[in-house]
């Protein structure tokens, strides 16, 4: 089944954050009177995925009734996504000037935290009992997903095909995100049974050649499991 | 405009080394990103100014923590806390100016309220009617649907979805499948479609 099944949610998207950037609590008479804003550290951290679901539910359900919630909550994603970004290898580094070591060992390290800071994000541990099953870490074998494009190639809009490393279970399934470097949603495919996806000359119709698209897949196991790759980057050509 | 944090010495930009900058640049231009995509329309006259009192909140908070970790071999603070900081920043200073009386808006406001990149008005007010209608139609959706539907619709993956509401992801997919089905109806049937 591909996902969204009729047209894009992504003009929804827009529209409600539309929607909400005009909002200014009690100038809208049909909204709900303003109630008592959470914590933007509690927002940060539910977005994180460090909160009990149950914590989760409350502050989307807020999110829901509230536009500063739900643009909070916007905010926080995307500054998560950006950090996740820019924390992937290749990304600057962190400086370890503090760290009294060998230049190549300062490198070493520095290389190290920056994998970990990316894949950190996104192979987070599932937050509480109760839920479809732990998030699993890379690096176990036959429980991780890895690009299988390299990272930052240039392929071409009428046979972009993108590939990763499988998951040893072949009853495995697979969601793929594609987002342009500006966090527009390109496409978002589910229920994959194989470890690579084409995506339609159509959905990059309106992207220019040259352009960055941002891309990560989960991988789903029957036990409830789930897998995420890191983000991986393509350059779109004609 | 920026607000005085007591803490925070204003006289002038800090000292940084080129790597730091770096990373300052880095945060810098991600809050300013994030922030013109998602900062209120009516604060959009101030974006920068929002954008400077996170940062600056950011060089503070490292600057004093500075001394501690180069006199005892403390790491420098990780980058995931340092945009934790700037993000609870700029959602304070959000809901501070929200709380402000209004102002009338002066010309030059008014005209930075409306970018290129933004929708032209009738599309804008098109996109707010639409938008007022989904948050209608999520308030009356079975609450598992409106649950999954507002992370989707917040820019989550139906799996990330799944993982932060602890579900299942088949009946997350399912539950966010047939809400974004209700919620497409209940906009039609208000006239909307978006």
């Amino acid at each position: 089944m591909s996902w969204p099944p009729e047209g894009s949610a992504e003009a929804l998207r827009r529209a409600w954050a539309a929607a909400d950037r005009d909002e200014r609590a009690g100038a809208d008479p049909g909204l709900a009177a303003p109630e008592d804003p959470p914590d933007a550290e509690r927002i940060w951290r539910a977005v994180a995925g460090e909160l009990p679901p149950a914590e989760v539910q409350v502050l989307v359900a807020a999110a829901a009734r509230d536009p500063a919630v739900a643009q909070a909550w916007r905010l926080a994603h995307e500054l998560q996504v950006a950090m996740a970004r820019d924390a992937a290898p290749g990304a600057r580094l962190l400086p370890l000037r503090s760290l009294r070591l060998s230049p190549a060992l300062r490198w070493a390290i520095a290389a190290t935290l920056a994998v970990t800071l990316g894949a950190g994000l996104w192979l987070r541990l599932a937050p509480d009992a109760g839920g479809p099953g732990p998030v699993v870490r890379g690096g176990e074998p036959g429980l991780s997903i890895a690009a299988a494009v390299a990272d930052g190639a240039a392929l071409s809009r009428h046979d972009l095909v993108l590939r990763w490393t499988p998951l040893a279970d072949p009853q495995a399934r697979y969601s793929l995100r594609v987002t342009t470097a500006d966090l527009q949603l390109v496409a978002e495919v589910a229920d994959l049974d194989r470890a690579e996806h084409q995506l339609p000359a159509d959905a990059l119709r309106s992207i220019p050649a040259g352009a960055t698209l941002l891309w990560q897949v989960d991988g789903s196991l029957p036990d409830g499991r789930v897998v995420s790759s890191p983000t991986a980057t393509v350059r779109l050509r004609d | 405009m920026i607000d005085g944090d007591p803490a925070l010495p204003l006289a002038g930009p800090p000292r940084v080394e080129p790597v730091e900058q770096d990373r300052y640049d880095r945060l810098r231009r991600d809050l300013a990103h994030a922030v013109s995509r998602l900062c209120p329309s009516w604060l959009a006259a101030a974006r920068d100014d929002i954008v400077q009192v996170a940062v600056l909140k950011v060089m503070g908070l490292e600057r004093r923590s500075e001394g501690n970790y180069s006199s005892e071999g403390k790491s420098p603070l990780a980058a995931s806390y340092l945009y934790r900081v700037a993000y609870s920043a700029v959602v304070d200073e959000i809901r501070a100016r929200r709380r402000r009386p209004e102002v009338e808006l002066g010309e030059d406001e008014m005209a930075n309220t409306h970018t290129s990149a933004e929708p032209a008005p009738d599309a804008a007010a098109r996109a707010r009617e639409i938008g007022r209608g989904i948050r209608a139609c999520l308030a009356a959706m079975k609450e598992e649907r409106r649950l999954g539907v507002t992370l989707h619709l917040l820019g989550h993956s139906v799996p990330e979805t799944a993982r932060l509401l602890g579900w299942a992801a088949k009946r997350t997919e399912n539950l966010v499948y047939r809400g974004i089905a209700d919620l497409r109806d209940c906009l039609a049937g208000k006239g909307l479609a978006p």
